[in-house]
């Protein structure tokens, strides 16, 4: 039973943890939070859903199409969104009402083209469920799991072990020294964005199985995203990782003993007692 | 190799240089002097595309620049050690030279790579002896050599050095200006902002003076420091000899 617990608040940490970490990447680039970044997700999954249901492409031809697409989207939002008012000289909340605009547009979108009700995507594995000693565990999580370790492998070691992801985050850092050191800064903020918009995709990809997919999941996962990058530290990717973790657990916890109702509500909670006791997040560096 | 003419800029609605001009050859130091809000750091920052001038022209070696994009600019040659902390403080003084070499990692060899690496050491032994310290944990002068040796790492044609001496003791600014004399010596072209017109005129060949947006003197550095004007205004000397 502990296991199961367990096992399914990882589950859904990864998933907070993808998310929570395409926010992450975003506001590192840009100093924005991207409020559009659960619709990501909710694209991502829609677009599997077209091409194993609809299209009926192999899963690894669909779940690539929805990667790419996703990045296409994420990148039109940088030019639509983003760029025209940074040129203009918007300040940053004007910048967050553009991407919330962009998030409920997709969001209505999503339900004129897919309709309102819930849409059933195939897992990974044909069987549903797996025993684990006296636990039955989700097979669906098992793919959950290594879809988030493979990306966030890549992802670390992309920003960490070459040239091109290290004067990304310079460019975080200090965007002058940056094109002082031939780094093009725009180019690196579209290349966040790409990054942020496919490893949300494919969350999107992973969860829907376990959550169905419909219009109105990225605002949920979105918000819970919004959630583990805050109590990790906005704009730490580790951070970001461990607070998706820990919302993912404790709310499984909390889901089993209190009840499942108020799963929403105790994410804001939990962010809310991190923000009073250390309110640069677990791994943010104090703006003081 | 460098040629300014009659540049203007303005922040909002306030001009900042008012019709600049001015050249550097090859082989050459130049120095730009004036008091501070003079425009001489809006001077280089337009050379290095980061501000876009509103009228006037900037040639590099025959080509337009001033509407090139800035990292495109330091892949052409011309690159910059702004004045302040110009360092990643967050990642190593070994990440921070990898970043100096990031305009050209991809056109040179191994070898080439690892013999700029050796050049930057030999330069400062400080700044080899400290490769996987946090580059914001560095003392001034440390950064200060440490950006002059990410500078290097990217094969500049020319160097533009914003006030290098700015905040350092009076030990470190000879430390710095040591080895810009080595590198002056090697043939490297450099223009140099500086407020201390004494050092800058000491060290360049030639030199512009400017201020409030305008070139108000230029000629060769043993000229004007010895002329009354830049003597009173910039170098402190009232009425006393040479």
């Amino acid at each position: 039973m502990i296991l199961q617990i367990i096992i399914s608040g990882i589950t859904m940490g990864c998933i907070y943890a993808m998310v929570g970490f395409g926010f992450a990447l975003v506001f590192n680039s840009s100093q924005i939070m991207n409020f559009a970044q659960g619709e990501f997700l909710m694209l991502g999954a829609m677009m599997h859903y077209t091409g194993t249901v609809v299209l009926k492409l192999p899963f690894i031809v669909s779940l690539f199409l929805s990667l790419v697409t996703i990045a296409l989207v994420a990148v039109l939002i940088e030019a639509l969104a983003i760029n025209p008012l940074r040129k203009k000289g918007a300040s940053i909340v004007m910048m967050v009402c553009s991407f919330i605009s962009f998030s409920i547009i997709f969001k209505n979108l999503a339900e004129v083209i897919w309709g309102k009700y819930p849409l059933v995507i195939q897992g990974f594995f044909s069987q549903e469920i797996f025993n684990l000693g006296n636990s039955s565990i989700q097979s669906q999580s098992v793919a959950v799991i290594g879809a988030a370790v493979v990306s966030m492998f890549l992802l670390w070691y992309f920003f960490s072990k070459t040239m091109f992801g290290m004067a990304l985050v310079a460019s975080a850092f200090n965007p002058k020294m940056a094109h002082l050191c031939g780094v093009n800064v725009r180019g690196m903020i579209i290349t966040s964005f790409i990054l942020s918009g496919a490893s949300s995709a494919l969350a999107g990809v992973v969860v829907g199985p376990i959550s169905f997919v419909s219009s109105f999941i990225g605002f949920d996962l979105g918000i819970k995203g919004f959630c583990a990058a805050a109590i990790g530290g906005m704009g730490s990717p580790v951070g970001a990782i461990i607070g998706g973790l820990l919302l993912g657990l404790l709310e499984a916890v909390l889901g089993v003993y209190i009840s499942t109702a108020y799963s929403t509500i105790m994410a804001f909670i939990i962010l809310l007692v991190v923000l009073y006791v250390r309110p640069q997040g677990i791994l943010g560096v104090s703006s003081r | 190799m460098l040629e300014v003419k009659n540049i203007e800029t303005a922040y909002d609605q306030v001009r900042v240089l008012k019709g600049v001009s001015m050249s550097v050859k090859k082989g050459e130091v130049v120095t730009l002097i004036g008091n501070n809000g003079a425009g001489k750091t809006t001077l280089i920052n337009a050379i290095s595309g980061i501000l876009k001038p509103k009228a006037g022209s900037i040639e590099f070696e025959g080509k337009e620049i001033a509407k090139v994009a800035p990292h495109k600019i330091t892949r052409m040659g011309i690159v910059q050690v702004p004045e302040g902390r110009p360092i990643f403080g967050n990642y190593t003084v070994l990440q921070n030279l990898r970043m100096g070499s990031y305009p050209v990692y991809r056109k040179i060899s191994k070898d080439e790579l690892k013999n700029d690496f050796e050049f930057v050491y030999g330069l400062f032994p400080e700044v080899k002896d400290r490769l996987d310290q946090k580059a914001g944990s560095l003392s001034g002068g440390q950064q200060q050599m440490l950006a002059i040796g990410m500078a290097l790492m990217s094969h500049p044609i020319l160097l533009l050095l914003d006030e290098p001496s700015l905040g350092l003791a009076p030990i470190l600014v000879d430390r710095i200006f040591e080895t810009l004399e080595v590198l002056k010596q090697k043939g490297l072209t450099i223009l140099l902002v500086e407020q201390n017109a004494n050092l800058a005129l000491s060290f360049a060949d030639r030199g512009y003076v400017l201020d409030l947006g305008k070139v108000v003197m230029e000629g060769d550095c043993k000229v004007l420091k010895g002329s009354k004007e830049v003597r009173e205004a910039y170098l402190g000397l009232v009425g006393k000899a040479c």
